[in-house]
């Protein structure tokens, strides 16, 4: 395999799209090629930053205009026969009616969702990233080092070792 | 001319076991070449290269080695500075992070990995086949490559390519016991022999409080030194897949609560057995603790966290880490449970 094939194959090993057979090739061309594995770390990379928070800013008048558009298709619209006997007081009770469901709704789901987080003997659970990286401590010296400085507590940050 | 005569059959009969057996000495005489710490100075630059799916990476290194136990590796970043520093220095090792201008200071690990511990060295001969494949030549110089094949299913496989004039460790790979592989290093240049000054070995002059003292986790002696919690806690001294107790000690999980570690070893590869007084909560793994990189001058103990295996037993929660198949996990679960 050469390099030209290498490059056009990173993108497609990097989403685990690649047969057993180019997998092996791929790698052992990466083995030998500095370049392309520079240029696979690279492309990893920027999978990477693009799967997390994006940080572009939204062009203000795009924004105006969107928030416009979502103002007039959320707008509650009575038709028909009823909106003669709904007063205009009447239709905020509604709204403050269905929010005051929606939120209960999401109470009930966060704490389903906390109650399935916890172990049902009520016992906080530890994450499994601590046990790897105590696994790896001893010979380790990059999970050492990251876990070291990320705080002098015992019970380090995890947050630093997940994305350090 | 008549080849098949008795008595060429019966020398080559008498012959071929010597010839077996001189071929068996000398690989197993490679591997443990590969094992000691070099006999020359060098440096160069290696790729070490990480494969985890969509998480893999290369990185490049700078290498220092001054016979005896004199080590020095400049770990770079993408843009080639100097990201992280590791000293070794008789018994000691210094860690330099740059990025938090921060000084870590513990014990050495031994110049390569484990060969001051000769029962490690007894436990790889017992457990991986020493094969010799061969010669091949990495930046202009000989290498001898062997392969260490693992007796029990489910184990990982490694090939070196060492130097045979020097005993320097000219490239690593590893493979999963799948035969997919793991983990790739190799010199991208070399320079045998160089001159060296000693003021490369010494650590970073630093403030006391970017000094960080890596303090060692309290060791469990015995089944009689397991703490409150954890009497019934079966003490096994080791596994039939070759896995021997090499230390069990005390992991803090907070203020005072602690999970045991015991930690055995097969001579290459690391398995961990964790009993938590707390529940483990299972999630996606960062590869940075599922991978290790091999930030060693040469042969080291594998303790990729690959594969693991979790489940409760009488009240607390147990967890197998290590670099074995799922299959293997398995068995060995089952073996602690028999004797629970």
């Amino acid at each position: 395999m050469n390099c030209n094939e290498a490059g056009n194959l990173l993108s497609a090993y990097l989403d685990g799209d690649l047969g057993r057979s180019e997998t092996k090739d791929l790698q052992a061309h990466l083995g030998e090629c500095l370049g392309c594995a520079k240029e696979l770390e690279g492309l990893g990379q920027a999978k990477s930053l693009l799967q997390g928070e994006p940080s572009f800013a939204m062009p203000p008048n795009l924004r105006r205009s969107l928030i416009q558009e979502a103002r007039q298709r959320l707008a509650f619209r009575p038709s028909g026969i009823l909106p003669r006997f709904i007063s205009r007081p009447a239709l905020a009770v509604a709204r403050t009616r269905k929010l005051a469901i929606a939120f209960s709704f999401a109470g009930v789901v966060l704490v389903f969702g906390l109650w399935l987080y916890k172990d049902r003997s009520g016992q906080e659970a530890v994450p499994l990233d601590l046990f790897l990286a105590e696994h790896t401590r001893s010979v380790s010296r990059v999970t050492l080092a990251r876990r070291t400085v990320a705080a002098a507590s015992p019970y380090y940050s995890l947050q630093a070792v997940i994305n350090p | 001319m008549k080849i098949f005569r008795p008595s060429i059959v019966l020398g080559w009969l008498i012959l071929l076991p010597c010839v077996l057996k001189a071929g068996e000495i000398e690989s197993k005489n490679l591997f443990l070449l590969a094992t000691k710490a070099p006999s020359v100075s060098y440096k160069g630059t290696r790729t070490i290269i990480t494969w985890f799916g969509s998480e893999s990476q290369a990185v490049e290194a700078k290498v220092y080695f001054k016979p005896p136990n004199l080590w020095r590796q400049e770990i770079l970043n993408p843009q080639g500075e100097v990201s992280r520093v590791v000293i070794q220095k008789k018994e000691a090792e210094w860690i330099w992070e740059e990025e938090s201008k921060t000084l870590i200071k513990r014990p050495a690990l031994s110049s390569d990995g484990f060969s001051s511990n000769d029962s490690l060295l007894n436990w790889t001969l017992a457990n991986y086949d020493a094969l010799a494949k061969g010669h091949d030549e990495i930046m202009g110089r000989s290498a001898a490559i062997v392969e260490l094949a693992p007796q029990h299913r489910g184990s990982p496989s490694r090939t070196v390519w060492v130097d045979p004039a020097t005993g320097i460790v000219l490239k690593i790979k590893q493979t999963n016991p799948d035969g997919s592989l793991v983990t790739e290093v190799h010199f991208t240049e070399i320079d045998v022999e160089s001159e060296l000054t000693e003021s490369l070995f010494e650590p970073p002059k630093t403030s006391q409080d970017q000094i960080i003292i890596d303090e060692p986790r309290p060791v469990v002696r015995g089944p009689g030194d397991l703490p409150d919690g954890f009497r019934q806690v079966p003490w096994i001294e080791g596994f039939p897949s070759g896995f021997h107790l090499a230390k069990a000690t005390l992991m803090p999980l907070g203020e005072e609560e602690k999970a045991l570690h015991f930690q055995y070893n097969d001579g290459l590869s690391v398995l961990s057995f964790f009993v938590s007084p707390r529940p483990i909560q299972a999630g996606p793994r960062s590869h940075q603790v599922v991978l290790t990189q091999y930030e060693d001058p040469g042969f080291v103990t594998s303790t990729s966290a690959g594969s693991v295996l979790e489940w409760k037993q009488e009240g607390h929660y147990f967890l197998l880490v290590g670099d074995l198949s799922q299959t293997a996990l398995q068995e060995i679960m089952e073996f602690i449970r028999s004797r629970s």
